[in-house]
């Protein structure tokens, strides 16, 4: 059993629990991805796994080893942090040198590593400025020389992009996906934002609350979400939910009444649902088409991007739903139009927001 | 041409701002200073004129022994409290920053209340806990060296127990600094440590002393300075004796000008330690500056 | 016009009857506490009373240095008082800081007094080189020895009366100290030792009475003065060797010995006198005591004296009418001293000092007669109250004579160090 499995994972605080029950395998050499909103217990779950929170409950291991009660430093584990950690006093070299100082490292050890890790992020010009010197990217550069010069067998990373701007935040994040690919080494990455998780992760996991409500590849996730929550927390724009009733079953399909309007929508779905049950329907900006027939929608703004437009219009109760348009372009805003959706494209949550397939 | 006038009012109003400091600078520290300068080559009374002497009151301090028995011992009480109380607030930082909640309120607290006290009840307290019939600290003293110590007529004994009693008294204040400091240390860095593996040690030597550094050197610049301008305390418990053992240069400043009436040669005391305040506390707070950045 | 004429007239009206019904404020300062303070706050009570046009407003500062720092900052700024207490052995020092006014003859005439009525040593004492009046003296103190007379029931030391006797050398001293405590006294001889005024005393006067001087000319211990010096000390060292003298006693301890009654004897001022007097006609002493000029030990009748005077400080803006009043408080004080003499001292007054009344006084009476021989400090800007001779006491004679240094080596110390401060 290689790289990291958790295997029902409760953390404590007082009274209040804040991880229930969470169990998961990360592959070696995989890029996982912790991805929620604030709150939801992914930086907790990391602090976890590299041994800086304690566990309630459960076990956690690393390569086949039990790492559940063990000190940090002898997890085999390397940790980015938000705010980089890098030693003010301390020159980059010596900031990336610093574990193994503390280890009593020959110094040829020492300055073979470190100058390895500096030749693959590119700091070697740097090794001698204090991190004061540098600029925000390098700085993030070498938290992540110092995790490298430890050779873990886990590298954990905590947000540590978001103190970038988002310009350097797109080129950093295609240097971690580079320097995955170059090493090759387990890495967990926790985020709030969905984009980072998408465009980095081999596998992601999305929490709520403490719970794991999916785990998947992230086109899997879009395409196919469990629940309303990771639906809606995947893909951008968010996904368009609409409150709805059931009509009845019209072959493979459900007809649905879109509540505050006199239209409705096919949904292909095999679960069944009575007729009149309370449902969600779930609509990508992107599925959302104009028809003849369909939900009828006053155009508020559009956000012309070019390749592709954003609708922001709003249903005549008020409530809003996004449409991405290409081709055309549109000029103001104001015409009233009709939108529908490809039965297949429908997704279909219960009055528990779980999907019905 | 818009600029130049802009500049100008930006001047004027710069100094308008500062004017109500310059002025009390000017007539509260640097006019007396001054004058005290002008003083030191005077045979001056304590107050009045006098005839200019020029060197004469320095060459008499250098012949002077009460001048080099007050210096020693300024160096002594400098030697036993700037490192010591620094060092002890430090560890009280430490130990207090690991309590939680009302208790470290209520710690820090106890450790603070000492420094709002004035001195003079400061050392009634202590000359009460220390007196040689009824102190009740005297049997901690029998029980260590077999008799009770009348400390502060002890040549042996006064200079360490002044210093105790000022440890005991201004200690406080560097706790709170220190707590200042290590409270401005994220936590990042010692769970970044801890992950690399460092021990207790360690984690102290390599994270919290450096990055604690530019407090640590405030702090023993600000006792440095304040430890030598020892006076009330030594006037207080000890007024200088036995045998001049705690006798320092203010205490001598004192005794010049207010006992003896000679403002000239006190100025000149006091001139030659404020010069000599200047140059050390410059002096130790580069080398400190050098040592810090040498890490 | 006319209305401003009548004001106007009306307003010298007023100033002319000004003298008459004004009242004169004088500030007053002291540092008498205990039962001096006790006393002097009667007396003024009842010369405000006696004086409805003259108002004495007192205040009493603390003794010693803070008070004699106090008078010299504040008259040099024109803000001291308008009378104030003095002691005499302070003189030197107060006319070199030139804060002493002189006061005249024609002042004293004001106050009903002249020169001729007061003790000669006191008004020389109070006098500057040219013979000019710097104060007027209130009243001589000394140190006097107040006996236990318990602990020497049926010994040699006792008459018939029981008065102390039998005490004519340093030796006879000792050896009633040696029975006082073999009588179980547990500091048969009880004074100060940690305190700089009272030490000081008792090294003067075993000094004084070798015939010793500490300043001559300048020179502090010049000559044999030294060995003098050195052999009081060596005397204070034995009793503290012997365990007959308290170690490290401050002021109130060594009082508290002895009215406790566990010292024998006691060396002290005269101003403890009215605490026994009390103590005893309340009945809560428990023993019988007495008090006895300090005896003949060493060859010389000699004890250590000073006066408290009145002074008025120079630099003062002050109108003859304000001036008769101060000096009209000065004689009653000094025609009422008998009043002060209840405080234990002699008064400077000689018709109030030979007064029956006075000679009915004890045991005032008994020891009056030390005025004949006692000693002044020396007249140098470094003795006195408050002086560096004080400082040289607390800092050398009182550490060494409890073992932290030789006799001969504190006296050498003594003498280098006062001998600095002369400049």
């Amino acid at each position: 059993m290689m790289g990291v499995h958790l295997r029902n994972i409760r953390k404590v605080f007082g009274p209040v629990g804040v991880i229930h029950d969470v169990s998961m395998d990360i592959p070696a050499g995989e890029f996982a991805v912790f991805v929620g909103p604030s709150g939801c217990g992914k930086s907790t779950l990391l602090r976890m796994i590299a041994g800086l929170e304690d566990t309630s409950g459960g076990t956690i291991s690393i390569e086949g080893t039990d790492v559940t009660w063990q000190e940090p430093a002898k997890r085999g584990v390397a940790m980015v942090f938000q705010s980089y950690a890098l030693y003010p006093h301390l020159s980059v070299f010596e900031n990336m040198a610093f574990s193994m100082r503390l280890k009593r490292a020959p110094k040829q050890d020492v300055h073979d590593k470190v100058m390895e890790a500096a030749r693959i992020l590119q700091l070697e010009e740097q090794l001698e400025k204090k991190p004061s010197q540098l600029s925000g990217g390098q700085r993030q550069r070498v938290a992540i020389g110092r995790a490298i010069v430890r050779q873990p067998k886990v590298f954990l990373f905590d947000e540590p992009l978001s103190n970038l701007d988002a310009e350097l935040r797109v080129q950093m994040r295609l240097e971690l996906a580079r320097l995955h690919k170059q090493i090759g080494a387990t890495m967990i990455y926790v985020t709030h934002d969905q984009v980072e998780a998408m465009t980095l992760a081999d596998r992601i996991f999305v929490l709520k609350q403490g719970v794991v409500q999916q785990a998947g590849k992230p086109l899997d996730l879009y395409d196919d979400p469990d629940n309303r929550c990771v639906a809606g927390f995947i893909g951008s724009p968010a996904m368009n939910f609409l409150p709805a009733t059931v009509l009845g079953r019209e072959g493979d399909c459900l007809r649905v009444a879109i509540e505050g309007t006199e239209a409705s929508l096919m949904a292909r779905v095999s679960g069944d649902l009575p007729a009149g049950s309370r449902m969600t329907l779930g609509l990508r900006p992107e599925h959302l088409t104009t028809a003849d027939a369909g939900v009828p929608v006053t155009v508020e703004m559009a956000e012309d991007l070019g390749g592709v437009s954003y609708l922001h219009t709003h249903m005549p109760d008020g409530r809003e739903i996004v449409v991405e348009w290409r081709g055309s372009r549109h000029a103001g805003g104001g015409e009233a139009i009709k939108l529908t959706c490809a039965p297949e494209k429908v997704l279909v949550f219960d009055e528990q927001d779980q999907r019905i397939r | 041409m818009a600029m130049i006038t802009n500049r100008r009012r930006e001047v004027a109003v710069a100094m308008t701002l500062i004017a109500p400091f310059v002025l009390t600078f000017v007539l509260v520290f640097l006019y007396p200073t001054i004058r005290m300068i002008e003083l030191s080559f005077t045979d001056a009374p304590l107050i009045g004129t006098g005839e200019w002497v020029g060197l004469a009151n320095f060459k008499r301090l250098l012949t002077d022994n009460l001048f080099y028995t007050s210096l020693k011992n300024n160096g002594y009480f400098v030697l036993l409290t700037v490192v010591p109380t620094t060092a002890l607030a430090l560890a009280i930082a430490m130990m207090i920053t690991r309590l939680k909640g009302p208790l470290q309120a209520l710690i820090l607290a106890l450790f603070f209340l000492p420094y709002i006290l004035p001195v003079s009840v400061v050392t009634q307290i202590w000359t009460w806990m220390l007196d040689f019939q009824f102190g009740v600290l005297q049997p901690v003293f029998a029980f260590f060296t077999g008799k009770p110590v009348p400390v502060f007529k002890n040549p042996y004994w006064v200079m360490p127990t002044v210093a105790t009693v000022t440890i005991w008294w201004t200690n406080g204040f560097n706790v709170l600094l220190f707590i200042a400091g290590l409270r401005n240390i994220s936590s990042d860095y010692y769970e970044a440590a801890a992950l690399d593996g460092a021990t207790r040690w360690q984690l102290f030597t390599k994270v919290t002393w450096p990055l604690l550094w530019p407090v640590t050197a405030l702090v023993l610049t600000l006792q440095l300075i304040l430890q030598l301008k020892i006076f009330d305390q030594i006037y207080l418990l000890s007024s200088g004796g036995p045998f001049n053992s705690s006798y320092v240069l203010l205490l001598m400043v004192y005794r010049e000008a207010f006992q003896l009436n000679h403002g000239g040669y006190a100025s000149a005391i006091a001139l030659v330690l404020f010069v000599l305040i200047v140059v050390v506390s410059v002096l130790q707070f580069q080398l400190l500056r050098a040592g810090g950045n040498k890490q | 016009m006319k209305y401003l004429k009548t004001l106007l007239a009306a307003g010298a009206m007023s100033l002319a009857s000004l003298p008459a019904f004004a009242q004169q404020d004088i500030t007053w300062w002291d540092f008498l506490s205990g039962g001096d303070g006790v006393r002097m706050k009667a007396l003024i009570e009842r010369f405000n009373e006696e004086h409805p046009d003259i108002k004495i407003n007192a205040t009493t500062l603390e003794w010693g240095v803070p008070y004699y720092t106090k008078v010299r900052t504040s008259v040099a700024v024109g803000q001291g008082p308008d009378v104030m207490t003095y002691h005499l052995s302070r003189m030197p020092l107060g006319l070199e800081e030139n804060v002493l006014d002189v006061i005249s003859d024609d002042d004293l005439a004001t106050a009903g007094l002249s020169k001729d009525d007061f003790f000669p040593a006191a008004i020389a004492a109070a006098s500057d080189a040219e013979g000019n009046l710097h104060a007027v003296p209130f009243d001589i103190h000394s140190i006097v020895l107040y006996i236990n007379k318990s602990y020497f029931k049926g010994s040699r030391f006792l008459d018939d009366e029981g008065n102390l006797t039998g005490i004519e050398s340093l030796a006879d001293f000792e050896e009633a100290l040696a029975l006082a405590k073999e009588n179980g006294s547990e500091t048969p001889v009880s004074y100060a030792t940690a305190d700089d005024g009272s030490t000081y005393r008792v090294f003067f006067t075993l000094l004084k009475q070798q015939g010793g001087e500490l300043i001559t000319d300048g020179e502090v211990l010049a000559g044999d003065n030294l060995d003098k010096a050195a052999n009081a000390i060596e005397i204070m060292t034995n009793w503290h060797k012997q365990g007959w003298q308290p170690e490290q006693a401050e002021y109130p301890a060594s009082v508290a010995l002895f009215t406790s009654g566990k010292s024998a004897f006691h060396m002290n001022g005269v101003w403890e006198v009215p605490t026994l007097v009390d103590m005893s006609s309340k009945g809560t002493l428990g023993f019988d005591w007495g008090a006895v000029q300090i005896p003949t030990l060493l060859g010389t009748t000699a004890t250590w004296a000073d006066s408290h005077a009145f002074a008025i400080p120079t630099g003062k803006e002050m109108s003859p009418e304000k001036r008769a009043a101060v000096m009209t408080a000065i004689g009653w004080m000094e025609k009422n001293s008998i009043s002060w003499a209840s405080a234990g001292h002699i008064p400077a007054y000689k018709p109030v000092a030979t007064s029956d009344e006075f000679g009915q006084m004890e045991p005032n009476a008994t020891y009056s007669s030390l005025a004949d021989t006692a000693v002044y400090d020396p007249r140098s800007p470094i003795a006195g109250v408050a002086s560096p001779v004080y400082d040289a006491t607390i800092n050398i004679i009182s550490p060494a004579m409890h073992g932290y240094l030789e006799p001969a080596q504190a006296a050498q110390q003594v003498k280098d160090e006062l001998q600095s401060k002369i400049q």
